[in-house]
């Protein structure tokens, strides 16, 4: 009860594996830790509390847990610059990806995403159908935007996670 | 009439304990041809190989087969063995029943089994081996050494004090390499031209050392011990023997100012279209720069240089390049590196941002013969007061060369030492890992820690610019404190690449015209990586230095005495034997279709325009085969392994 | 030169001006601009939850356009990279196959060589910096032009074959100096507009765009010339909130490229690309290059605020 340190044993080593079994994962263990995603990251520059190296660091010790519950691993602006500079070949951005799938999984996601995947699902577009754009889009002569409503519904019905 | 020997071992216990050695005797006994079989104790000890000499006179034996352990072991032994009682020792087969039998199974039944199908096998094969000679060549005693940095100067050294005559051959016009180049050396801050140049003096000096500088290997012909190689000398317009540097000319050239980038100082400082290309370059020599000397562009010049020159009269525009033709027995290749192009990784601002530098640049900066006379300056004249030095440009990054290039991290310690020394700027160095492996070196990162060198670990992200309100601006450094976790910017008015190294310009070219293999990284690829690390797989020539792989002078050195001694090994014994399984091509049978030439990885095969026919050098060929099972129309025939040798083996092996 | 044009989900519903614009530069330079209209979500957001389930999103607007025979434009960096991306990752065989039996309940089917480029690649590319400038009807040498090229234009490298460079990119710039105006080079010229962190956290993303405008103001340019939408909704339409929230002024114009093109280009900032819809107002900048019009006859679109969402289970 005094202990603050990490006790290796309780971790879930096999969640290394898990990551590194999916094809965005694939590259993980190449990682060395030299922290070029990090230096590189928009995100960690104005919130430093978000740190791609450690969380590779984190998943790889296998603190499945913490990562997955993390709000941290949602906060990717996608910029894309770990995966250029990365001098191993890791793709952060990709293992990210990965581990919001596997949150998502177990429950955690954020509302606005769950609601915007949703809103895809039924009519193919992420934003909903609201009558200000659409009289607007009239106003402006452009042509009434027609999304694939029931093709895209049925598609995204039988690919169900 | 065939007359086989079948000698079977015990190997004390190795062999007798699973097989039933007396029973196999005798079984061979019944096979085919066979005139004499016996089971010994050790066959490989004196008495056992003294039995087998004997054996071969008095029985009349003329085929032997040992069953016993690995060929790798002990084919050699016995070869010889049967070769001094008299038998031609390719009349010879070995047969594993040590690895491959006894060893490595547990049924004894099937143990036994196993031995005799091996050896009924080697009795079908044995029939249909040949006698071959072996053939030897002469090693011409001179040598050619193809590069004069420090690993050709200290390799051509050796040998000329053993008393051979060397050819150094070496494409700039003078030698001394980026050794050279350097200001002082790790881990003790030798100067390093102080301890270069009286080496280059030697080899100007020595009457064994024929040094052509400005050179290039033209073409390769020939094999080991006999290589006929063609030398193209390209023309100075300045005669050697004639000048004596005195540089009257290089101070009355037209150009009253120096005008064109100085390739030795990598475009730091200038220089006119005749000069030497640094102080103490040796030869001691002018050349001209047919691209930039108006005389020769335009041939309208007043050639106040050719005035200055007054009786000596050393200067000839009218010098041509010339061809030279030497006979060399072994080569020593030592062609060096090239640093990495920093261009390639943008983010670092090299070449966008004037004060961002390469770590060579800065050694030319720091070196009291270049552009500054050895004052650290940014580009605007001032003393920087704040150097960030990044390591691993280039180096450890998939998207650029993925090794390490073994001296950066020293080199950096020693670039952040000279610019403490020589600024009251603060220097930080940015690394992913410190990697101070060797003698003194570990002390030398101590020293480093204490000069109050600025540490940080964490791979730069980018470099980039910064408007600041009081001064002209800054650089930034971008990276992540690893063991704060934050991003870290470091404003630096000056960034020093620690590039790392790369094959030399030109080594594709080498390779192919002397046949030899590079890795996949594009370094000469050593024979074994442990075992020899100086020899290829052509025998006879032997890489020193970095063409190799990247490494310090030390080592460089170190590799260069042991090319070096290779090749007065080869040259002492004064032959070098053939290698006897060589192909031939049955002329009659072939058809010239020539697909086998290009697949040869010796450039032993050659096609006949006229006659139609393939064509082997058999001083050439290694015996490897691949033209063997190539042919179509099975022309190609090899001394050992032939077609009936391995028909009759598997006959054999199936009873 | 006809393409199938890739709106996504923002643009057509939020930025008009940039649709406006890019139809209009698109008639004058005599490209060809097909809309199909059963697109859907590139499904850059999805990925976030279901890899494969976005990858299939991009799979059917590739195999749409594909279905007619064309190639296709994007306007959206994040839309050009998640579906050049996934031209990328459908190469593989396996991966490919399963997809197309998903398609294929909607009577689809994608087949490789599909070429996805955003709008600005296509000027460059195709149409051309000197072309450009023999066309030009409007002086606008007078404008000083702060480029953002937008993430998903530069990276991955490899999705792009080769165009342009991350680390040192040069089209936009070349692409603005055609049209007469003078682009900059600046400190933060390299730095993410923080669009896909928004709907996460407000906060993090005014850092972002904070540190951008902030870097740009003290430059003195005329506007900020964008690429994407999205940084648009970041830049453009965020800086009256950003400017609230840290008790600064931050007055930039915000124009998307072709309406700086369709404006050197001669086209009526109105009618014809839409100058009108921009936050802020780009009214000093036409004053600048002394462009006269009529009164506004419609008003500003007004957006709502987006609440700041922790993570919940």
């Amino acid at each position: 009860m005094f202990d603050e340190a990490i006790s290796l044993s309780k971790l879930d080593s096999k969640f290394l594996l898990e990551v590194n079994s999916h094809r965005y994962g694939r590259n993980i263990n190449a990682c060395f830790a030299c922290g070029t995603c990090s230096a590189g990251c928009p995100i960690h520059r104005v919130y430093p509390e978000y740190n791609p190296r450690r969380i590779i660091r984190m998943v790889k010790l296998g603190m499945r847990t913490e990562v997955l519950s993390s709000k941290h691993i949602w906060y990717c602006s996608t910029c894309q610059t770990c995966k250029e500079r990365c001098p191993r070949g890791v793709g952060f951005f990709d293992i990210l990806m990965v581990l919001k799938n596997m949150a998502a999984r177990d429950g955690f996601a954020p509302p606005a995403l769950i609601e915007q995947a949703r809103q895809v699902r039924q009519s193919g577009l992420s934003v909903p159908i609201q009558e200000i754009w659409v009289n607007k889009r009239k106003e402006l002569s452009l042509r009434p935007l027609q999304g694939a409503w029931e093709k895209a519904a049925r598609l995204m019905e039988i690919s169900q996670p | 009439m065939v007359r086989i020997g079948v000698y079977i071992c015990h190997c004390g216990v190795n062999i007798a304990n699973m097989v039933d050695v007396g029973s196999v005797a005798r079984y061979a006994l019944g096979l085919p041809h066979v005139a004499f079989a016996r089971d010994y104790l050790y066959l490989c000890s004196e008495p056992g190989q003294m039995l087998i000499q004997q054996d071969i006179q008095s029985r009349k034996l003329n085929r032997i087969i040992v069953a016993a352990c690995s060929p790798l072991m002990h084919e050699d032994t016995f070869q010889r063995v049967i070769a001094q009682g008299g038998l031609n020792p390719f009349l010879f087969h070995m047969v594993n029943i040590r690895e491959q039998a006894a060893w490595v199974h547990e049924d004894k039944d099937a143990v036994m089994e196993k031995a005799k199908d091996l050896i009924r096998s080697a009795v079908h094969r044995v029939v249909f081996h040949r006698p071959i000679e072996r053939k030897w060549v002469d090693i011409h005693p001179e040598v050619l050494v193809v590069g004069g940095g420090i690993a050709g100067i200290h390799a051509s050294l050796t040998l000329a004090k053993a008393g051979k005559h060397v050819y150094l051959v070496e494409r700039e016009p003078t030698i001394g390499g980026h050794m050279a180049q350097y200001d002082k050396t790790f881990p003790t801050l030798d100067c390093a031209a102080c301890i270069l140049t009286p080496k280059m003096s030697m080899v100007k000096n020595h009457p064994n050392i024929s040094l052509w500088t400005y050179s290039d290997i033209l073409k390769v012909e020939g094999f080991t011990g006999n290589y006929k190689v063609q030398v193209r000398r390209r023309p100075r317009y300045v005669q050697e023997d004639h000048c004596t540097g005195c540089r009257e000319c290089i101070r009355s050239c037209t150009y009253h100012e120096p005008r064109f980038p100085n390739e030795f100082d990598l475009g730091l400082s200038k220089r006119k279209p005749i000069y030497i290309p640094f102080p103490q370059a040796v030869p001691q020599v002018a050349l001209i720069d047919d691209k930039t000397c108006i005389q020769l562009k335009s041939g309208r010049c007043k050639q106040p240089c050719v005035k200055a020159c007054g009786e000596r009269k050393a200067i000839d525009f009218e010098q041509k390049e010339t061809i030279e033709n030497i006979h060399v027995g072994t080569v020593i290749i030592s062609t060096g590196f090239k640093a990495f192009d920093a261009k390639r990784i943008s983010a670092y601002g090299y070449g966008i941002y004037p004060d961002v530098y390469t770590a060579l640049e800065m050694e030319r900066m720091a070196s009291a013969s270049g552009p500054t006379g050895g004052e650290i300056v940014l580009r605007n004249g001032q003393k920087p007061k704040r150097v960030g030095i990044i390591h691993c440009v280039g180096s450890r990054d998939v998207n650029a060369n993925s090794w390490c290039s073994r001296v950066c991290c020293l080199y950096s310690l020693k670039l952040a030492h000279i610019i403490k020394e020589r600024t009251d700027a603060l220097v930080y160095n940015f690394y992913i890992d410190m990697r101070t492996p060797g003698r003194n070196m570990e002390e030398f990162h101590n020293r480093l820690c204490r000069e109050g060198v600025y540490f940080f670990q964490g791979r730069v992200s980018e470099v980039s610019f910064e408007d600041s309100d009081t001064d002209s601006g800054q650089l930034v450094i971008q990276a992540e404190d690893n063991l704060l976790g934050r991003v870290l910017r470091a404003e630096v008015d000056m960034v020093i690449l620690a590039v790392g190294m790369e094959p030399s310009q030109g080594t594709q070219d080498i390779g192919q015209s002397f046949h030899i293999n590079r890795s996949k990284e594009g370094f000469f690829l050593e024979r074994h990586p442990k075992l020899a690390p100086v020899s290829t797989f052509a025998d006879g020539i032997f890489l020193a230095g970095c063409c190799q792989g990247p490494k310090d002078i030390a080592d460089t050195i170190a590799q260069a005495g042991a090319a070096a001694a290779e090749v007065l090994a080869l040259i002492c014994s004064g032959r070098m034997e053939l290698e006897p399984n060589t192909a031939h091509v049955v002329e009659e049978r072939c058809s010239g279709c020539a697909l086998c030439i290009q697949l040869c990885p010796y450039g032993a095969l050659s096609f006949d325009p006229e006659r139609g026919k393939a064509m082997i050098e058999e001083a050439l060929c290694k015996g490897c085969g691949t033209c063997v099972s190539t042919c179509r129309s099975g022309s190609i025939r090899q001394s050992i392994f032939g077609d009936e040798e391995i028909f009759s083996e598997i006959e054999g092996l199936f009873g | 030169m006809k393409y199938a044009l890739f709106l996504g989900c923002n643009t057509p519903t939020k930025v008009f001006q940039y649709e406006l614009s890019v139809r209009w530069v698109a008639r004058k330079l005599g490209i060809e601009l097909v809309d199909i209209e059963d697109m859907v979500c590139c499904g850059s957001n999805y990925a976030n939850l279901d890899i494969e389930g976005s990858l299939l999103l991009s799979a059917m607007n590739l195999a749409l356009a594909q279905a007619r025979g064309l190639n296709i434009i994007t306007v959206c960096a994040a839309c050009t990279g998640t579906l050049a991306e996934a031209v990328e990752a459908l190469k593989d065989k396996e991966l490919r196959a399963r997809i197309n039996k998903k398609l294929s309940a909607v009577g689809l089917e994608y087949r490789e060589g599909s070429k996805v480029k955003h709008f600005s690649k296509v000027i460059y590319e195709h149409i051309g910096v000197e072309r450009i400038k023999k066309e030009i009807k409007r002086d606008l040498s007078k404008l000083t032009v702060a480029p953002h090229y937008g993430c998903h234009y530069l990276k991955p490298k490899s999705a792009y074959g080769g165009f342009d460079d991350p680390d040192n990119p040069q089209t936009l710039h070349h692409l603005i100096a055609a049209t007469g105006a003078l682009p900059i080079r600046y400190e933060t010229l390299l730095l993410c507009c923080g669009g896909k962190t928004f709907p996460i956290s407000q906060d993090l993303t005014y850092s972002l765009i904070g540190m951008k405008l902030e870097n740009i103001r003290k430059k003195n340019v005329d506007c900020l010339v964008l690429q994407c939408q999205s940084c648009y909704l970041m830049y453009g339409t965020q800086q009256k909130n950003l400017s609230e929230k840290f008790s600064e002024e931050y007055h930039i114009p915000v124009l998307l490229y072709p309406q700086l093109l369709g404006l050197a280009l001669g086209g009526d900032p109105t009618t014809d690309l839409g100058f009108n819809l921009n936050v802020p107002s780009a009214d000093k900048l036409l004053e600048t290059i002394e462009y006269k019009r009529e009164p506004l006859t419609f008003e500003v679109q007004k957006v709502e605020k987006i609440e700041d969402e922790g993570v919940k289970r």
